[in-house]
């Protein structure tokens, strides 16, 4: 019987691949999901969709726009979760062109929402479909990666996960433009920005999943030889999706995620406000938004530089770093605000999100040398409802401490101090995790008659 | 060539690599060109 277009068996690399095309696909299948985080523009031009030149009585509040990203971030770690071990068997040019479809697939149905002005059509359609196009696109170039480059695991999907970071950097000026184009006297232009995106998302992920190669079974790299010594944690065994879950490491690799991710993402949303009440008067909006900016090319470098340093470094050092150096610089955030300076204010700020960053990208390489390079597309997925929990997590913390501490008094410019001490002990949390990650029992490893089941 | 080190043996044409490096590269970098001109109103005070 003969493959189809689509099946994994047909995308199996020739002699003679360059293993460097698949980082590209990879990449272009990351810049095109990396949107998501730049959802935030079409917030107020949706706010005032009926209204056009400003709210009108019917028009939907930023509450209530905000939890289209928030249903997004969601479904992305339940997708990731649900749709993981699918995407070994089914292969990443099946899964990427998926992903495709419901990326593309959501903005389109977005668009009618917004053209109809129906909210649940937004959230169904941007949320929900282009949620599952979001985990199912993520998790999708992770372990094809690991395959290719079994030399430097870090690197390559710090390669990729970066094209996450990257990707709002293009989506947010490219949807700005693009709103000022379909811009009318009757529409905001954001249900066309939406069918264009969708359109362009579409076509340049069918083209990445397209050009996904598989590595023929037993390929390396050419003059590549496994350690003589290997790092204690590196294993040459596999283990199964359904056995990693009932490992200690996975639940401890699990807090080290969700601790690393909700310090910084809790910083993140809020970097614009916290800046101009910490620096009133030295800062206005213009330099908070350029803070932002900032802080966005931090998070995009750390991916691909730390997950690139724990190739060299090992992975359980790189994420010590992560946790011991955060939890210094957390504590000293308010010793800059005391002293005024700015630079060290945003010095401190900048290596953490290099961090935040760098404790996404390291942890595909972290659960493949823990549990082995064959499942680690569908264990990555599973892991990743973390980010789901710390995406509630994070900014419930830092807005909750925050609003509770103006109420009792506290000058807006300190009301992040106790906030940060918060992060720090999350950090301390994350480092002690971190701490006992030993290596998998060979119970748990895959054995050879047992391969053919799984 | 980019990877040229492992992949000496390998028959992928050295400028399809290129292509495919340039096809995500340039995007990427207007991007990121983009936030750095916007992050420099942070010093330009």
């Amino acid at each position: 019987m003969t493959a189809g277009l689509l099946d994994k068996a047909r995308i199996i690399a020739p002699a003679g691949y360059n293993r460097w095309l698949v980082p590209p696909a990879a990449l272009g299948i990351h810049l095109s999901i990396g949107q998501a985080y730049a959802f935030s523009v079409f917030n107020l031009p949706l706010s005032k969709a009926i209204g056009v030149n400003g709210s009108a009585t019917g028009d939907w509040k930023l509450t209530e726009l905000g939890w289209v990203f928030s249903l997004a971030i969601v479904c992305l770690g339940l997708s990731a979760a649900v749709f993981g071990k699918w995407l070994e068997q089914a292969g990443p040019r099946k899964s990427g062109f998926v992903a495709a479809c419901c990326w593309g697939g959501g903005f389109l149905l977005g668009a009618v929402g917004v053209r109809t002005h129906q909210l649940w059509l937004l959230l169904i359609g941007y949320g929900v479909l282009g949620g599952c196009g979001l985990g199912l696109g993520y998790i999708t170039p992770v372990s094809t990666l690991i395959k290719w480059f079994p030399d430097r695991r870090g690197m390559a999907t710090g390669m990729a996960i970066m094209g996450f970071g990257g990707g709002a950097m293009i989506a947010a000026p490219l949807s700005a433009a693009l709103m000022k184009v379909f811009a009318g006297a009757h529409s905001v232009g954001v249900a066309e920005t939406f069918l264009a995106l969708g359109g362009l998302y579409f076509v340049a992920m069918t083209i990445a999943a397209f050009s996904f190669r598989l590595p023929p079974p037993g390929w390396r790299p050419a003059g590549y030889t496994e350690r003589a010594a290997p790092r204690a944690l590196v294993t040459q065994n596999t283990v199964h999706v359904t056995e990693a879950v009932k490992t200690p490491q996975f639940y401890l690799l699990w807090v080290v995620l969700c601790m690393n991710v909700t310090a910084g993402i809790g910083v993140l949303g809020q970097a614009s406000a916290m800046i101009q009440e910490v620096f009133k008067g030295q800062i206005d909006a213009s330099a908070a938004a350029g803070f932002v900016g900032l802080l966005s090319l931090f998070n995009m470098g750390g991916r691909f530089f730390w997950a690139s340093l724990s190739d060299r470094i090992g992975r359980k050092p790189t994420y010590a770093v992560f946790f011991a150096l955060g939890l210094m610089l957390y504590l000293a955030v308010p010793v800059t605000g005391r002293m005024g300076s700015v630079i060290l204010f945003v010095s401190c700020f900048a290596i953490i999100l290099t961090m935040y960053g760098g404790g996404f990208a390291t942890i595909p390489a972290y659960l493949s040398d823990l549990f082995g390079t064959q499942f680690v597309g569908a264990i990555h997925g599973r892991l990743l409802t973390a980010w789901s929990a710390a995406g509630i997590l994070g900014p419930v913390l830092v807005n909750y401490i925050r609003d509770y501490q103006i109420s009792r008094g506290v000058p807006k410019a300190e009301a992040y101090n106790i906030t940060m001490t918060l992060m720090a002990v999350l950090l301390a949390v994350g480092f002690v995790a971190n701490l006992l990650v030993r290596p998998v029992r060979s119970a748990h490893f895959l054995r050879d008659d047992m391969a053919v089941r799984a | 060539m980019i990877g040229s080190r492992e992949t000496s043996a390998e028959r992928s044409p050295w400028w399809l690599v290129a292509l495919a490096w340039m096809a995500v590269g340039a995007p990427l970098l207007w991007g990121v060109l983009t936030t750095v001109a916007k992050a420099s109103a942070l010093f330009a005070r």
